[in-house]
């Protein structure tokens, strides 16, 4: 469901603005035992960055770590624990300029 | 990085709240040591951008002299939102022009700035080191792990933000519940100053907050704001995480900004403006019972990490209570200092100093806010109903007549409102009493 006009900016976009140094080694685990069942994938919906994606070939979730702004949402949100988050090692991650 | 056994303090995280509480200490003549993880001070602060200037303005008026402020507001308003409409109350007050109660700023900068202040009073700010641990004797906090490496001080400051890491080791945040965070997400969008101030109907230099709620957040709790900063504005929405988690909807949240963005009262502000930044943050929002205890024996907790921000609805408070929160933490820790060491005082005197002061006074007035502000019909059907008759109210039909005043009031008071309304309006009311 498109609720925005043409022109609007796409996720990848924005990610690609900001100041984001990538660690090679990925600061988000996903247990794929946990995530495999579960009925929500809430952390799809509720990630700014769009980092959760469903593989439903291989019924798989998977992240993509590097866009990772560090707000923590997946963390919180996954009530059954699939996920587990840590800040970037230190240096690494997002540099907010402006803030 | 040497070990240095004569730390007195060592704070974590160089946002407002570290940075303040850095700046006392080190006034004071203790040795500190604030550790970051970003890759410069403050590199991982985002805030909406507002800081209330006089809760601040006797305990921080040596820090934040020449801070890196964007606008004093002198504009503010509130609109509530249908899907394509919408509809405000706006102050413009021109008595606010020599004596601002607000500004807005660009939290980033402002931390860079505030750093270098705390570093020229001899505190070490450290960037690009992350605390991965507490270290305990006892029941006591002596110091932190930085991976196999212990740095030990007399006492620890843990700003680490609304996340804190360390608060959860400590078993000061033992749970972490959804519906006590909101989710910010916030763009910066450049734009030349003449073209804000045109848009915004503001005299050169002035700034305008403009918050909005009702369908941008599609139903959620929560709203979406604008601020006016020297060349660019900041532009976000916030959902609370607890109906984000039940939020049953084909549309990911970022979508909400950008169908914020575009809508047809919201674009023209914007227009030909450049996106320089993408953000998103959590925010505490659990309000007075969900505070944690402010501390152990040996670690303080400040700012966002103690869950110090007060929501409600029309004012939204963090900055002011990060700053006075590092204060009072410092002044407890040099009091502490100079008697006798022992860190249960500090952390006594540090508590009994919070209840004293407006942080906990306030965040405790306004206790039933959060049950309040997460009510679904705050942000459905009163917002829609109330435009729907403001619509009728200036229409002129066929005929050529228009509603009557008083059809219009009691329309208001018995359909719109009910029972249910006017209990939901005295409770809003009554919110800090």
């Amino acid at each position: 469901m498109a609720i925005y006009a043409d022109g609007f900016m796409k996720i990848k976009e924005k990610i690609a603005i900001c100041s984001i140094k990538h660690h090679e080694q990925s600061h988000i685990k996903i247990n794929v035992d946990i995530c495999k069942n579960c009925q929500t994938r809430i952390c799809i919906i509720a990630c700014p960055a769009h980092l959760y994606t469903f593989e439903s070939e291989t019924g798989k979730l998977i992240v993509d770590h590097t866009g990772c702004l560090e707000c923590g949402t997946c963390m919180i949100i996954c009530s059954s624990k699939g996920i587990t988050w840590k800040y970037p090692e230190a240096g690494y991650g997002i540099y907010y300029r402006y803030g | 990085m040497s070990t240095n056994d004569n730390l007195d303090v060592i704070i974590v995280g160089a946002g407002l709240a570290g940075l303040a509480c850095a700046y006392e200490t080190a006034s004071a003549g203790l040795q500190v040591a604030v550790l970051e993880k970003g890759e410069v001070a403050g590199s991982k602060s985002l805030s909406g951008g507002r800081l209330y200037l006089e809760p601040v303005s006797e305990l921080c008026r040596e820090f934040l002299h020449d801070a890196l402020f964007e606008r004093p507001v002198i504009s503010e308003s509130i609109t509530i939102t249908d899907n394509n409409s919408s509809m405000s109350f706006r102050l413009d007050d021109n008595e606010l022009q020599n004596r601002p109660n607000s500004v807005t700023v660009l939290l980033g900068r402002l931390n860079q700035r505030l750093a270098e202040k705390a570093a020229n009073k001899g505190a070490m700010v450290l960037p690009q080191q992350k605390v991965d641990n507490l270290l305990f004797e006892k029941e006591t906090v002596v110091g932190v792990k930085i991976g196999s490496e212990e740095l030990r001080a007399r006492v620890v400051v843990a700003a680490d933000g609304v996340l804190s890491f360390l608060a959860e080791e400590a078993g000061l945040r033992p749970q972490r519940p959804a519906n006590s965070y909101g989710l910010g997400i916030k763009e910066i969008i450049e734009l030349k100053n003449s073209c804000i101030e045109d848009r915004f109907n503001l005299p050169p230099g002035k700034g305008a907050s403009r918050l909005f709620f009702g369908m941008i957040t599609h139903g959620l709790p929560g709203g979406g704001f604008i601020y006016t900063n020297s060349d660019s504005l900041s532009v976000g929405i916030v959902v609370n995480l607890g109906a984000l988690s039940n939020w049953k909807s084909e549309t990911e949240v970022w979508e909400l900004l950008e169908a914020f963005k575009s809508r047809p009262d919201i674009a023209p502000l914007l227009a030909g403006g450049k996106t320089v930044e993408y953000g998103a943050h959590l925010i505490p929002e659990g309000g007075f019972n969900a505070l944690p205890k402010p501390g152990l024996p040996g670690l303080l907790l400040v700012g966002d990490a103690a869950g110090f921000v007060l929501n409600t609805g029309y004012l939204l408070r963090g900055m002011d209570m990060a700053l006075i929160s590092g204060v009072l933490a410092a002044q407890s820790i040099i009091k502490t200092h100079q008697k006798n060491g022992d860190p249960a005082f500090c952390l006594t005197n540090y508590e009994q100093s919070l209840k004293e002061s407006f942080i906990y006074k306030q965040i405790e007035l306004y206790k039933k806010a959060p049950d309040l502000l997460t009510l679904d019909r705050m942000y459905k059907r009163y917002p829609q109903n109330i435009i729907q008759l403001t619509r009728e109210l200036f229409h002129v039909d066929a005929s050529g007549k228009n509603t009557s005043l008083w059809n219009a009031c009691k329309k208001f008071m018995f359909k719109i409102l009910g029972l249910k309304g006017l209990r939901d309006l005295w409770r809003f009311m009554r919110m800090d009493s």
